[in-house]
């Protein structure tokens, strides 16, 4: 874990004085574009299978997300993309452990239906489509040890904007220089509340049926609408002269799937650095 | 800029709070909420009450009795053993950090071979090994093949099962003997059965639980041998050996070697293992395993308590005395 940890330190901290130490965009308004961003994400998940266990396995994942995004005066458009890979377990039995692999994936249509002091403030609401994809192999429950699951949501959304500014005066930050400027600075919050709910999962037995020879674990998974999630995040960023914008993200997603049989509980509570590259 | 991070933080915190919401809480860690939760389990996913006869609620009530607040981890174990082997069922296991339960399905018959017997007198010491298969020629006129598979956890290869039957084409038969083959993979069994059979043929169906009602049951699963068309055609009878002792995967490669018209089965009554385990864990972290699933001949019969041979041979004492294993002669004189 350490030495993940460090890894992704280097990486950040060898991109990050390249991309922020260039010539100053010509664009007028820096708080509008089209975007390429790269994140580095760290998860902390909280998962309750209960097809076969009433125990919360929790653990960290780590990952990277991907996201081409638009924001305008008036839109606010982003698809995106990561994965994530970790290692989970019980308090109780430290030597039973959960394998994850998730594919995280949302896209995001947003439109602007209420402003305030010349955009300071906006309101922004649409359609948010976003799913996760896991492995998860626990080798503790034996034939029961490899399960596959896809839980995919149509949310309502909506999204608040702050925005403000400062003139910054020419210095170094650490080793990055900085040139002189308004430098603009953006906080958002975005809740998703669900519209339809589905979970692809295990069905009763939680086994692939192996006995003809064929393991095929997705035979006997079923997909099922209902349930429950919420979805939360939280945005800040940092405008830079040459048009990118650094960027925390705070995100929590939890989820109950559908039923009262061998309910699946997830819980993410997500944190990711990244860099939005600015495309025009 | 530290307005917006304060509000930002603050409804971070009132949302994370929101996760009880979904998340149920979490099962109480006591003897008497671990027997429940253990006996519930089963209850609802077992797939062989009706066919065994067990009543589980009787069970229940036989040893709920017996659980006691303040008993210790050791204490709960045994009194958990006991009741998972009113079962009776080898793919039921209890697994704590420090013992695991069993039943010894093997102990219901006799003993049916002799190892030291087999390896000195019919492997003796210039067997081949190919793959995971040990085998010789026997008989006085060394004219009956002989193969011994131990193991279905070995993984077979159709090249290995193809250069045994190619080897041995000049011989009136081949005995392949599973006795003491506690089973495996699957998948196995359909790498041996794909060179063995001339046509299409169902082995056997599977039925896996659906539900949580005696009778939920989805299915039948066929489970079909189709014949591989690189194969060594070896056309001859095979007698295949099985005892208390074949078990799970070699269960269900003795039911489906009913099935195959050149192939006999011969010896003592399997040990079961014909539901396929499913696992899961308690909430003191105990993990489980049990049948979730009934697998039937192909005319519906049950055969969880044993497949039986086609011609019940049992190793005498006198044989076993004289270095002679009672079962391969027998197989070797049908297959003449």
């Amino acid at each position: 874990m350490k030495n993940i940890l460090l890894l992704y330190g280097l990486v950040f901290l060898g991109a990050t004085p390249r991309l922020v130490a260039q010539e100053k965009s010509t664009q007028t308004d820096l708080r509008y574009g089209k975007y390429l961003s790269v994140s580095t994400l760290l998860d902390y998940q909280g998962s309750k299978d209960q097809g076969v266990s009433p125990l919360i396995y929790r653990g960290l994942l780590f990952g990277g997300m991907a996201e081409l995004g638009f924001e305008g005066t008036r839109w606010d458009i982003a698809i995106d993309g990561g994965v994530g890979v970790g290692e989970s377990s019980v308090e109780k039995v430290a030597t039973f452990f959960s394998e994850t692999t998730t594919f995280f994936y949302n896209g995001r249509f947003l439109y602007k239906f209420w402003e305030k002091d010349e955009g300071k403030f906006d309101f922004r609401a649409g359609l948010h489509i976003g799913g996760y994809s896991s492995q998860r192999v626990t080798p503790a429950f034996l034939n029961a040890s490899l399960a596959w699951e896809s839980i995919n949501t149509l949310f309502a959304t909506g999204k608040l904007n702050w925005r403000t500014s400062h003139e910054q005066s020419a210095g170094k930050f650490l080793f990055i220089r900085q040139r002189a400027g308004t430098r603009h600075i953006k906080f958002s919050t975005q809740l998703s509340l669900p519209m339809l709910n589905s979970a692809w999962r295990p069905d009763y037995a939680y086994i692939d049926d192996f006995s003809d020879g064929e393991s095929d674990v997705f035979n006997n998974n079923k997909l099922q609408f209902g349930g429950l999630r919420f979805h939360w995040r939280s945005d800040g960023y940092y405008y830079l002269l040459n048009g990118n914008v650094l960027r925390f993200t705070y995100l929590w997603d939890a989820q109950r799937s559908p039923g009262e049989i061998n309910r699946l509980e997830l819980s993410h509570h997500q944190v990711q650095l990244g860099m939005m590259i600015r495309l025009n | 800029m530290n307005r917006g991070a304060v509000i930002c933080f603050c409804l971070s915190l009132l949302l994370v709070s929101c996760e009880t919401l979904i998340f149920e809480q979490e099962a109480t860690d006591n003897p008497r909420e671990n027997f429940d939760y253990l006996w519930r389990q089963c209850n609802e996913k077992y797939s062989f009450f009706e066919y065994k006869k067990i009543d589980w609620q009787a069970m229940n009530a036989k040893y709920a009795a017996q659980i006691k607040d303040k008993m210790t981890s050791d204490e709960l174990f045994k009194v958990l053993f006991s009741m998972l082997n009113e079962l009776q069922d080898g793919h039921v296991n209890l697994i704590s950090p420090f013992r695991q339960s069993r039943f010894d399905f093997d102990l219901l018959g006799p003993e049916n071979i002799d190892l030291r017997v087999v390896r000195e007198n019919y492997l003796k010491n210039d067997y081949i090994i190919t793959g995971p298969f040990q085998h010789n020629v026997v008989g006085a006129d060394k004219k009956i093949a002989y193969v011994r598979y131990n193991s279905f956890e070995d993984r077979v290869s159709p090249a290995h099962v193809a250069y045994i039957l190619s080897y041995y084409r000049n011989t009136q038969g081949l005995i392949l003997d599973i006795r003491q083959n506690g089973g495996g993979s699957a998948a196995n069994i359909f790498k041996i059965f794909n060179q063995l059979v001339s046509e299409k043929t169902l082995l056997y169906n599977s039925f896996l639980k659906s539900g949580p009602g005696k009778d939920d049951f989805a299915g039948p699963q066929p489970a079909y041998a189709e014949p591989d068309e690189n194969r060594f055609k070896y056309g001859k009878k095979i007698a295949v050996l099985i005892d208390r002792g074949t078990f799970s995967a070699a269960s269900f490669f003795a039911l489906g070697a009913r099935e195959v018209d050149n192939m006999i089965v011969i010896g003592d009554k399997s040990g079961g293992g014909l539901g396929l385990p499913n696992g899961g864990q308690m909430p003191n972290g105990w993990t489980y395993r049990f049948s979730i699933s009934q697998t039937l001949s192909p005319a519906g019969e049950n055969f969880e308590n044993g497949v039986p041979p086609d011609i019940q041979v049992i190793l005498t004492k006198s044989d076993r005395d004289r270095g002679v294993d009672t079962v391969i002669e027998r197989a070797i004189q049908e297959l003449k």
